[in-house]
């Protein structure tokens, strides 16, 4: 996994150059806040550098977030961003937190809650430009 | 001990306790080779497992408690209660963390019952709900102020009991009504006037749920509003009686007359001294008018063309006009005025111009 990295306070982002795709692992028991979903879409803004990527969440190790940021990360302003988000639950907590976020998600950019990473992966390869 | 146990019924324990022994690899083999240590073993093994299950057990109904009093807050609205999430990640950590969302979400998009009485009950207005039978159903804190009744007394019953002249079908069949002044029947037949309004209230697939009424006391509006009537009376009955005392006609002799202009002369006032004074000239066949303007606050042109259409008329009538009570500022007014008084006889005061009618009409008297 070739690319360029961005760390903020509740995880990891990778712009994915071999897939064409941009990634991002929540840290262990991270607690989202809206700041930390507002740092997250900025730094996603600078690796994306205006061109829309398909995006790969993985909530695995994601113990919870609060509802203004599901909100703002749901909302359509991040719409700009990507043109699919592909979410990966990978634990009880994660595919309680994606299954919820999707369902309340007002952005019209397609989006899927996945079991695994292949599986997501495979989806947005039907994104990649 | 080695060999075989001395009763069959303790190999078939030893049996079932190295079935139930979850040993991977096979059956269990003690150091001996002892079937009794090799059933003590197991059954050790079994008892470990057996309290970890218990513990678990323990634990599983503690965490489904937990879930179970956010379920039971979420129901009555209160959206504050959060499930406690354990650092393992496990089924029941995720329906905690989905019952914490749910309760976020429902905060903020649900209305709570608490936040609505609240609305409810800081209406200073009376509000009534009934249903479809004019039962009711819902009052507020100013309807029982406003009728007397307690909550208990007014729910269930009619909706009749306060509105009596409200019947519900027409109301309904009306979609409802609005600010219609009705009498509202307090407990003790006190009648307190309303602005009463109604309207249907529609369940989630549009079927006809009752109706919201809403009344507001106007005892005190009307009150007032019987002041403001009594009040514009009394003002219409001063405006006759100043509109009286400004056009005072007052007879010297059978046929001299003074009218005392006091005051300022708008064009209003001009066209009643007029019409006052040609009318008291017309009646007793005035020889002179003498119009006092000593009193006369404001001369401007608009009184100055006042006083002309007075004169004027009344010589037209045959009387003779004097003007008295010409101050220096009324005579230059007046000689500014184009068509100006040149052929109306005046005097600085009022009793040079009584003087000059007196002497005009013992002159104009036929010698005896």
């Amino acid at each position: 996994m070739a690319g360029k990295e961005a760390l903020t306070r509740t995880g990891r982002f990778l712009l994915d150059e071999e897939l064409g795709i941009i990634r991002f692992w929540y840290n262990p028991g991270a607690m989202v806040t809206l700041a930390d979903a507002k740092e997250g879409v900025e730094v996603a803004r600078r690796l994306s550098r205006g061109k829309q990527y398909p995006f790969l969440v993985d909530l695995t190790s994601c113990k919870a977030t609060t509802r203004d940021a599901r909100d703002y990360m749901g909302g359509p302003a991040t719409d700009a961003l990507w043109c699919a988000v592909a979410l990966v639950g990978g634990s009880p907590i994660g595919n309680m937190i994606g299954n919820i976020f999707l369902s309340v998600r007002k952005g019209t950019s397609p989006s899927k809650m996945f079991s695994s990473e292949d599986t997501a992966i495979a989806w947005l390869r039907g994104f990649m430009g | 001990m080695q060999g075989p146990l001395p009763d069959p019924r303790a190999e078939t324990i030893l049996a079932l306790v190295l079935q139930m022994v979850p040993r991977p690899g096979g059956v269990a083999v003690g150091p001996n080779g002892d079937a009794l240590d090799e059933a003590l073993d197991g059954l050790g093994a079994i008892a470990e497992e057996l309290a970890r299950a218990r513990a678990t057990a323990k634990e599983t109904e503690r965490r489904l408690e937990e879930l179970n009093e956010v379920i039971v807050a979420l129901v009555s609205f209160d959206y504050e209660k959060k499930a406690p999430v354990s650092e393992e990640n496990n089924v029941l950590d995720g329906m905690a963390v989905g019952l914490n969302m749910l309760g976020e979400e429902l905060s903020f998009s649900t209305v709570s019952k608490g936040y609505l009485d609240s609305v409810l009950e800081s209406m200073s207005d009376l509000l009534v709900v009934v249903d479809p039978d004019g039962v009711i159903g819902t009052v507020n804190q100013a309807a029982c102020e406003l009728t007397g009744y307690t909550r208990e007394e007014l729910i269930g019953r009619p909706m009749t009991l306060l509105f009596s002249g409200a019947s519900v079908d027409e109301l309904l069949a009306a979609g409802g009504e609005r600010d219609r002044d009705r009498a509202c029947a307090a407990k003790g037949g006190r009648a307190v006037p309303v602005s009463f309004s109604a309207s249907i209230l529609r369940g989630g697939a549009g079927e006809v749920r009752g109706l919201v009424c809403v009344a507001r006391d106007v005892t005190e509006s009307a009150l007032a509003e019987q002041e403001r009537w009594r009040l514009q009376e009394a003002v219409q009955r001063q405006a006759i009686l100043l509109q009286e005392l400004s056009t005072p006609l007052i007879p010297i002799t059978s046929d001299i007359l003074v009218m005392p202009i006091i005051g300022t002369l708008d064009a209003a006032r001009s066209a009643r001294i007029t019409e006052a004074l040609l009318d008291g000239i017309a009646a007793r066949k005035t020889r002179a008018a003498i119009l006092d303007i000593t009193g006369l606050r404001e001369v401007d042109g608009t009184a100055v063309e006042g006083l002309l259409r007075a004169a004027h008329g009344a010589r037209l009538l045959g009387s003779n006009v004097v003007l008295t009570g010409v101050s220096p500022r009324v005579a230059k007014a007046l000689v500014q005025m184009e068509g100006g008084l040149h052929d109306i006889v005046s005097f600085g005061t009022l009793e040079r111009g009584i003087a000059h009618a007196m002497a005009e009409r013992a002159a104009a008297r036929p010698a005896r």
